[in-house]
């Protein structure tokens, strides 16, 4: 952007004051998380010109692929409101999420009660859109193969299918790209989704998996720092500000964070924002 | 227990097809001649029943100690991307490894072994794009049996596969070494193969042990067994023993199979519509 441009790269380290990194400290981060997380990995720029100058050329961002994310964020939400009527009603396995937002800084009100009703018959339609997910967009049909193109192959791994649903077998995935703001200081999360059928999401798809608090504020749809493509991120004007707070939170407890493990933290944070991308910040950080 | 072998699946980035536009449109114009293609696999998934190959804008340029050499065929038309034999080329990939093995190439460059293939047609006014990957596996040796142990400590086998980019070692004893050193044993209990296998499946082995497998038969005749350890980042490494039914080198490629199969278990191409993404009218119609 044309105010990144102009934005002096940040030379002092500010972090414990307000939570911002320099493109040093980002490194120093993104060196720890690859070390501790060995999925995520850092990752070079698409062409020369999009080389950032102020990080090494093999450092530009980093990246973590195959991220499943099993449902979509009404269907969290779903599970919320009606918790108590159905209780025996196994309605979704991950209830890891919902019993995490500690900390204060999670909206909790995002459970909105008034799209309860509703939801039954929207969950019915998605499966069936699943199933029958693979409408072509060209003509295809000549190309079906009903065998003869191959042999019968005997040693090809197939998972047992013991689930009725498509769903939980198949779960959308994500790739996770966090790049360095340097107007707002600070590391910046993009999101590259992919469908059940292993096709790229739209950004509107996208959106169905942003708590609803977010989907229209937070999340923007951008160019990438480093790619010559445009993709869903979370915008990072409030980052600086929750880092600050976290770090605080830290410090009241006796403990000192240092800020190699800032990305450890902020991975823990956005993922707010994103609740049901299933990226393992446990084994990352406790807070 | 029977061998079985967990297949590939293919990820087409949007940044993988962004590249695509601008080759096709700048460089390589209306030239239908295959390309080289790297295509990104990770030891550290554990999601999902398939090895996940992902294609990014990087790989028609870059290849790094973590993607496999391939071959991309981008046709001018829809009808002639249908009207490819398939069943001839695959036989023609299997032919490929078949003389990789034959040859003892594969020694010194392993990756021949995992050659891959990847046929699509771009629709670069409309931005649609079919696509179909072909991943070839040579059916050999016959009857293949299978049996696995927990392996206990694989970090200095990691630390190997890291510090040397190399996808497949052996371990003999501690100590790991290049592949071509196989010549060096003359027993199948001496030696081990190591492979960087990007199965998600705990103790089942991904697609591309297939073809090792094919090569070390051909290449030790008098073996009916060889020990192989499955290197994973994230989950239980296993060592499996994998035993076949001896039997005379063929003369010609056994049977290959490949082409990839879509989430239902079908043999079909891939389509995916990237308008939302790429279409200046639509782009300019959202951004209002």
């Amino acid at each position: 952007s044309v105010a990144e441009k102009f934005t002096p790269v940040l030379k002092e380290s500010k972090f414990r004051e307000t939570g911002v990194l320099t493109p040093e400290e980002f490194v120093t981060a993104g060196d720890n998380l690859v070390h501790h997380c060995p999925t995520w990995s850092w990752a070079r720029a698409s062409d020369p010109s999009r080389v950032r100058s102020f990080l090494p050329e093999n450092k530009q961002y980093l990246i973590t692929r195959n991220v499943p994310c099993h449902k979509r964020c009404r269907q969290m939400e779903y599970d919320q409101s009606q918790e108590k009527i159905l209780t025996s009603m196994e309605v979704g396995a991950e209830e890891g999420f919902a019993g995490d937002e500690d900390g204060g800084w999670v909206d909790t009100h995002h459970y909105n009660q008034e799209t309860g009703s509703s939801q039954a018959l929207e969950l019915g339609q998605e499966m069936n859109e699943d199933d029958d997910g693979e409408e072509e967009a060209l003509d295809l049909d000549d190309l079906v193969e009903s065998g003869g193109l191959e042999d019968p192959d005997p040693n090809r791994f197939v998972a047992a299918s013991n689930k009725p649903t498509s769903e939980v077998e198949r779960p959308r995935t994500y790739d996770l790209h966090i790049c360095y703001d340097k107007y707002y200081q600070v590391p910046r999360l993009y999101l590259v989704g992919y469908d059940e059928n292993r096709r790229p999401l739209s950004v509107e798809q996208t959106y169905e998996d942003f708590s609803a608090d977010h989907a229209n504020k937070t999340i923007t749809v951008e160019s990438h720092t480093s790619l010559d493509c445009d993709m869903p991120t979370v915008h990072p004007c409030k980052h600086a500000e929750m880092m600050k707070r976290l770090l605080d939170q830290y410090a009241e407890s006796g403990k000192e964070l240092g800020v190699h493990e800032y990305l450890l933290l902020f991975l823990k944070f956005v993922q707010a924002v994103i609740p049901t991308i299933e990226y393992d910040y446990t084994r990352a950080i406790q807070l | 227990m029977p061998a079985a072998f967990v297949p590939f699946a293919t990820f087409c980035d949007t940044t993988f097809w962004n590249e695509v536009n601008k080759k096709k449109l700048n460089e390589w114009m209306l030239d239908e001649t295959p390309k080289d293609i790297y295509a990104g696999f990770s030891i550290y998934d554990t999601v999902g029943a398939e090895c996940r190959i992902s294609l990014s804008y990087e790989s028609l340029g870059e290849h790094s100690s973590s993607s496999y050499k391939g071959q991309l065929s981008l046709w001018n038309t829809l009808e002639a991307f249908k009207k490819l034999d398939r069943t001839s080329m695959i036989k023609i990939y299997g032919r490929k490894i078949w003389n990789s093995i034959k040859s003892g190439e594969w020694l010194n460059d392993v990756r021949t072994l995992f050659y891959f293939s990847f046929t699509a047609f771009a629709d670069l006014k409309k931005f649609k794009y079919v696509y179909w990957s072909c991943y070839p596996a040579i059916c050999y040796p016959p009857d293949i049996e299978h049996n696995s142990l927990v392996l206990d400590d694989p970090k200095p086998l990691l630390d190997y596969h890291f510090s040397t980019g190399e996808v497949v070692f052996i371990l003999a004893g501690d100590s790991c070494g290049k592949l071509s050193r196989l010549s060096e044993f003359s027993s199948s209990d001496q030696v081990s193969l190591v492979i960087a296998d990007p199965s998600p499946v705990e103790s089942t082995c991904g697609w591309p042990v297939r073809n090792l497998l094919a090569a070390i038969s051909v290449y030790r005749p008098d073996w009916s067994t060889v020990q192989l350890i499955s290197l994973r980042g994230s989950s239980k490494c296993f060592s499996h023993i994998f035993s076949w039914r001896q039997v005379e080198t063929p003369a010609e490629c056994p049977a290959v199979v490949g082409w990839e199969r879509n989430v239902q278990g079908k043999l079909q191409p891939y389509s995916v519509d990237l308008s939302t993404q790429f279409d200046p009218k639509k782009l300019m119609e959202q951004s209002v």
